[in-house]
């Protein structure tokens, strides 16, 4: 074990590998408040990757009913319930996680505090869906924010790990990170089917097949990646909520980088369970009507941060912003920078070409309510 | 009562050096014990490369070898889920084969599911000098490449009954379609198909021997050179086949002793073993494994090319046979002069021994001096050593 500094901790941690970060780090934004659940994401990526024998219970992406849906089951509860109490230092600026991670409280023999789902576990990817925290009663019926009665969708892939609990746990190094954009992938050569990457992962993203034997995860579509095109997952994402690029360490921030502005710049954008300790490159925009607690605890303590930037940005402040997410809706390449002129906004590649731009608010063209010319009455004016 | 004594002392040690020297020559079986030396031994016969219940086995010495957890890299298995194993070899001078047997409550030949582990053995071969690292070898000690032979259980039952496929394990699943697999094991892409199609069954693709449907032998062959780096050989030598009964594996693993591969270690005199086990019922698999320590293979006098010819073999036996007489008769007179001393020394004439070292003492500097005559030496040696005896016999 070595010291290897992890920002979203804001500490050093313990880890297996020494801290070789890629030369740039895929990464994106998935805002939670428009996610609709539709599993259409879910199903790009299981007809593009996981029609094959063997792969059937396989999901590499999956939306989940927060808090009652899990897939597998119980993913997050059970690894929680392992590490114990998580506390934060709120003394310090950034705050600093004071629990342990999956790496340092780890049972003696093991690489990685872990557990391996079995096939029962896997076997209910939509277990919970749209379930509500609580029943409602009479009491509860009625509209308050936050929510008393709240449930949100949660889109999950593979985190790509900036420390991959599966890369420290494969006894093989069968699973390798990417230099060049920091894709977690199994080499499907090496890989002998010891499962130690799915009792690791503490997402649950390595997957067993059954009939090649070997465990499978998520390639965050890197032959897509590789054309600067995004991932199956976002590009068919019906609800916007996607956006893709490439993130830095807090320090290397640029603020005209989409994915470096929501995380580092408004720290809108969190990571999901920091506090496992991989550094996770997948970052949430946390609903704004849920339960701020249960939030925390998933996203760590700048939920309540995100929170008012977000609304602050609904009620028409920050621009910049809307911006940034309307770009997501606009474009299926990889951005590297944005800009915001007067009234638009506008993406570029990492080449810096052009590829997107999209006015900050659509125009809207409103047409009077009776149709005189056909004696009718619009049903819709605008 | 003391004569008896010395007959019985006699008897044993004649035994024992008769019995060690027909072991030797192979002509009798050892007797089981637990230890750290394999004597594998030579048959006429065709070895049962694939047959642990050939009656065969019986001509073979058991040896017990303590297990212990694998307790040198995570994950670690910190108790070790078989105590021993009782361990036999057979060659024939080109082939030699291996029956490991242990007890294991459960079978477990399946992989797939989440949540099946095989039960598995391996046999971890490297030559003898450097004794290498017990896990795998070490590449960065420079310590010698290991030759690994691991039997798989689901493996077998693959070859056996015929692929385990999904249906096997999911008798009630259906599903409508296979737009990438199609028929039998292995699964055909359709022609009207892109090329990378057969993606969808992506380590049978990139032909990983572990997602081959169609195995052909139940033992890989491998090679390691370190953690991490088990590696499937590029030509596959070894065969073997387990047979599980009332609560016991026994399995057999063979192999030419000389493969021409040259990814394998030659199986020679003094190569060293090591043994490991998985229980898959205790989700064993990988570096969990219960592992032996090295035990060293003995061949000498088994294999062909070393075996002398039958007339050659008796001729050392009367040879061995003189030598023993020899022996015996030193040994006999040794004990007459101990229990002579002994009289004496009770009878306070302990001061004629003295004369008679001296007399031991000067061959012995004879012999020094004048080493081309080392035969000549030795011969009046000995005959200074009986003198004293006469000596003694006759004051």
């Amino acid at each position: 074990m070595v010291d290897v500094w992890n920002w979203q901790l804001n500490r050093k941690m313990e880890y297996k590998y020494d801290e070789t970060r890629p030369s740039k780090q895929v990464s994106a934004v998935f805002d939670i408040n428009k996610c609709i659940a539709c599993q259409t994401c879910t199903m790009a990526c299981k007809t593009t990757w996981t029609s094959g024998k063997g792969e059937e219970y396989m999901f590499w992406n999956s939306v989940e009913t927060k808090p009652w849906g899990s897939y597998p089951m119980g993913w997050d509860v059970r690894i929680l319930d392992k590490l114990g109490s998580q506390p934060w230092d709120t003394n310090t600026d950034p705050v600093t996680f004071s629990g342990k991670t999956i790496f340092e409280k780890v049972p003696e023999g093991e690489e990685v505090e872990g557990w391996r789902p079995d096939d029962m576990d896997w076997a209910y990817p939509n277990r919970g869906e749209d379930e509500t925290n609580e029943i409602i009663d009479k009491s509860k019926y009625h509209l308050t924010l936050p929510h008393a009665i709240w449930n949100f969708y949660l889109a999950r892939i593979c985190m790509h790990c900036t420390y991959p609990a599966c890369v420290a746990a494969c006894p093989r190094k069968a699973i390798y990170k990417r230099k060049e954009d920091g894709i977690v992938l199994i080499d499907q050569k090496r890989c002998r089917g010891y499962r130690e990457c799915v009792r690791a992962c503490p997402y649950k993203r390595s997957m067993y097949n059954h009939v090649t034997r070997i465990s499978e995860k998520c390639i965050f579509c890197y032959p897509a990646v590789e054309e600067g095109i995004w991932p199956r997952c976002m590009r068919n994402c019906v609800g916007k909520i996607r956006l893709v690029g490439y993130v830095n360490k807090p320090e290397d921030s640029d603020p005209k980088n989409p994915i470096d502005f929501l995380v580092h710049e408004k720290k809108v954008a969190l990571p999901l369970y920091p506090q496992l300790g991989t550094e996770p490159n997948i970052y949430y925009i946390p609903p704004i009507h849920s339960d701020a607690k249960f939030l925390k605890q998933m996203f760590g303590p700048g939920v309540d941060n995100a929170v008012k930037i977000y609304k602050n940005m609904r009620n028409g402040n920050e621009p910049e912003l809307r911006g940034v997410l309307l770009l997501c809706t606009s474009t299926d390449k990889i951005l590297g920078k944005f800009a915001i002129r007067s009234d638009e906004a506008i993406g570029y590649d990492t080449d810096g070409n052009e590829v997107a731009r999209l006015p900050l608010v659509e125009s809207q063209i409103r047409r009077v309510f009776h149709d005189s010319e056909r004696e009718v009455y619009r049903h819709n004016i605008t | 009562m003391i004569k008896n004594k010395k007959t019985v002392i006699m008897f044993v040690i004649t035994l024992s050096i008769v019995l060690t020297v027909l072991q030797y020559q192979g002509i009798v079986p050892g007797t089981s014990d637990s230890g750290t030396e394999l004597r594998s031994v030579y048959t006429e016969e065709d070895i049962p490369a694939t047959d642990p219940e050939s009656s065969l086995w019986d001509e073979a010495t058991s040896i017990t070898v303590p297990i212990s957890g694998q307790t040198s890299t995570n994950p670690k298995r910190l108790l070790p889920s078989v105590e021993s194993v009782r361990i036999k070899s057979l060659n024939n001078g080109t082939h030699i084969a291996f029956r490991i047997t242990w007890n294991d409550a459960v079978k477990n030949s399946k992989t797939t599911k989440n949540q099946e582990f095989r039960d598995a053995l391996a046999i971890q071969i490297a030559d003898k000098g450097s004794i290498p690292f017990v896990c795998m070898g070490s590449a960065a000690t420079g310590t010698t490449r290991m030759h690994i032979m691991q039997w798989k259980s689901d493996w077998q039952r693959d070859i056996e009954e015929g692929f385990q496929d999904l249906e096997d394990s999911f008798p009630n699943f259906w599903v409508d379609y296979y737009p990438y697999a199609v028929g039998e094991p292995p699964y055909r892409v359709p022609e009207d198909f892109p090329g990378n199609a057969s993606l969808y069954l992506p380590g049978y693709h990139v032909g990983n021997p572990f997602s081959d449907p169609l195995k052909v032998t139940s033992v890989e062959d491998a090679i390691a050179d370190g953690y991490s780096t088990i590696t499937t050989q590029a030509i596959q030598n070894a065969v073997g086949r387990g047979v599980w009964k009332n609560g016991t594996w026994s399995v057999v693993i063979s192999r030419a002793l000389d493969t021409g591969d040259h990814d394998d270690t030659v199986i020679k005199e003094d190569n060293i073993l090591a043994f490991a086990v998985w229980d898959g019922e205790s989700q064993d698999v990988g570096a969990r494994k219960s592992v032996s320590s090295w035990v060293t293979l003995k061949t000498r006098g088994k294999t062909k090319e070393e075996n002398p010819p039958y007339v050659a073999q008796i001729c050392i036996l009367i040879l061995y046979v003189i030598a023993l007489l020899a022996i015996i008769g030193l040994i006999g007179f040794g004990l007459k002069r101990k229990k002579k001393g002994k009289v004496s020394k009770e009878e306070g004439e302990a001061t004629e021994d003295k004369p008679d070292l001296k007399e031991e003492e000067q061959p012995k500097k004879t012999g020094e001096g004048k080493k081309k005559k080392v035969g000549h030496s030795q011969k009046k040696s000995q005959k200074n050593k009986v003198s004293p005896a006469k000596k003694r016999k006759g004051g």
